[in-house]
């Protein structure tokens, strides 16, 4: 707990506060964007459109907002967010030559990394918190401001959505977590760790954009897992996630089940690599 | 040094660190070191930093260790500065009070007066004297001679990753006119069986 401790005054730090920053603007602009959207589109009097307008209205609820918050950073966004602080966080450590100074205090390496693996996915946490606060605050006004009808959404129905999307999120900030430290570890610097991180979730969607590969990648297990919806809805919704929108919608998503283990299976397995090379690595400079 | 504290891993041989084989973790928390350049995180203050680093490792000895240490390299009164503002000397005496935190029984300390001014340099010196005359072990690895000769008890001279020779100032120095004759002299680099060009 004190080394956690440790890397969370480290994470207190002017990068940390503009990814967060970034984070939150992104998610009111894009707020700010569906929402009037949903009020164009409304005006038609088309059923379908009024009935879009009304989800929208539901996904700017105070209370569910927190699952358009934890889908936004459980996919592309909340990664690139993730790549960023990984690079400053964990590969800091090296372009700074402060790796040093950290071991000489703490010899046990694989506890040094669980410690920044876990102030990591605080900060993961933390962003989607920010984000949720941001929508919070910003999603009533617009709904008053765009008129979009009201959803008929009960307190319950929107707790136990944003609690849902919000606990499956948990899991897969701690997948990106473990990519960028990973990432870290193996390229030893800020920019290398950044490249890399960001360059691993590009690719992962990439490769999920493959027919075949189906059920079998990272991309789709975090899919399966959240419970993103197959395919392209109108490019001007709000959208509930930056992810499936990247993956072939032809196929059926891994189940949650799968997705879950999928996603376990992943964190063991880069868990492992890191903790071996980072045993092994001598640290210069 | 980077062996001794499981920075680096050695390729063959053993190594005993306060009479403990290595790699050994726990034994880590009786040591202070500062290997080359100290780096810091430059956006926290000098105080800030060090309270991170003690809590990197065990309990510190006292409550008041973070702000002895600064008083001892003399940093009290910035500490509050954040260390991107700091001085190369600044640094230096910031490495020098972290590896001073958990009142070690050994300091390591490799070219620990690089970029001090002669003020902070003869601080340096009494620091580190006081600390050897309360019982501290202190390791040091300098090029600067004159310093080692001004500092040091005992003396180990390497050569070509060798152990040349090693023992009291007065032993080493003998009828050499100081250290820096005697360390030339022991590797052979004095010039007199060298074949580098006379000047003109």
């Amino acid at each position: 707990m004190r080394l956690l401790r440790a890397e969370l005054r480290k994470l207190n730090r002017p990068l940390l506060w503009g990814v967060t920053a970034a984070a939150a603007l992104f998610c009111v602009l894009l707020a700010v964007g569906g929402s009037s959207n949903a009020r164009q589109e409304a005006r038609g009097g088309r059923a379908e459109a009024e009935v879009a307008a009304a989800h929208t209205a539901a996904q700017l609820d105070p209370l569910a907002a927190g699952a358009e918050a934890a889908g936004l950073m459980a996919s592309l966004p909340g990664a690139l967010a993730l790549a960023l602080l990984a690079g400053g966080h964990v590969g800091g450590e090296w372009s700074q030559r402060t790796l040093k100074n950290l071991l000489t205090q703490h010899g046990r390496r694989w506890q040094v990394l669980a410690a920044k693996l876990a102030s990591l996915w605080l900060a993961g946490v933390g962003l989607v918190a920010a984000c949720w606060a941001a929508l919070a605050v910003a999603g009533p006004i617009l709904v008053r401001v765009d008129h979009l009808p009201d959803p008929r959404q009960s307190l319950a129905e929107a707790a136990r959505w944003a609690g849902s999307q919000v606990g499956r999120s948990l899991l897969v900030l701690a997948v990106f977590a473990m990519v960028g430290l990973l990432a870290a570890v193996l390229t030893r610097g800020t920019i290398g760790a950044m490249a890399t991180t960001a360059g691993a979730f590009v690719t992962m969607l990439v490769v999920a954009t493959v027919p075949s590969n189906g059920k079998w990648t990272p991309a789709t297990w975090v899919q399966g897992w959240m419970g993103f919806p197959v395919g392209l809805r109108s490019i001007t919704d709000l959208p509930s996630n930056f992810w499936s929108r990247f993956i072939y919608a032809g196929g059926s998503p891994p189940s949650h089940l799968l997705g879950l283990t999928g996603l376990v299976a992943m964190l063991a397995a880069c868990g492992l690599v890191a903790v071996l090379a980072f045993q092994r690595g001598d640290v210069a400079g | 040094m980077r062996m001794l504290l499981g920075l680096v891993r050695p390729s063959a041989g053993r190594a005993w660190l306060n009479g403990r084989p290595l790699p050994d973790p726990d034994g880590l928390a009786r040591v202070g070191a500062m290997i080359e350049e100290p780096a810091f995180y430059p956006w926290l203050s000098g105080r800030r930093n060090l309270e991170v680093l003690a809590l990197c490792g065990p309990p510190l000895p006292g409550g008041d260790a973070i702000e002895v240490a600064l008083d001892q390299v003399g940093l009290t009164p910035v500490a509050g500065r954040k260390v991107k503002a700091y001085s190369q000397g600044m640094r230096q005496r910031l490495g020098l009070a972290a590896s001073l935190l958990r009142d070690p029984t050994l300091l390591l300390l490799d070219e620990p007066t690089n970029g001090m001014d002669p003020a902070g340099i003869r601080e340096f010196r009494s620091v580190l004297r006081a600390l050897a005359d309360g019982g501290t072990t202190v390791f040091l690895s300098s090029h600067l001679l004159a310093e080692v000769e001004q500092v040091c008890d005992r003396v180990a001279v390497l050569h070509a990753g060798r152990l040349v020779e090693e023992g009291r100032i007065a032993e080493l120095t003998g009828e050499h006119a100081g250290l820096e004759a005697a360390f030339l002299h022991l590797t052979g680099d004095d010039g007199e069986v060298g074949d580098a060009p006379a000047p003109r």
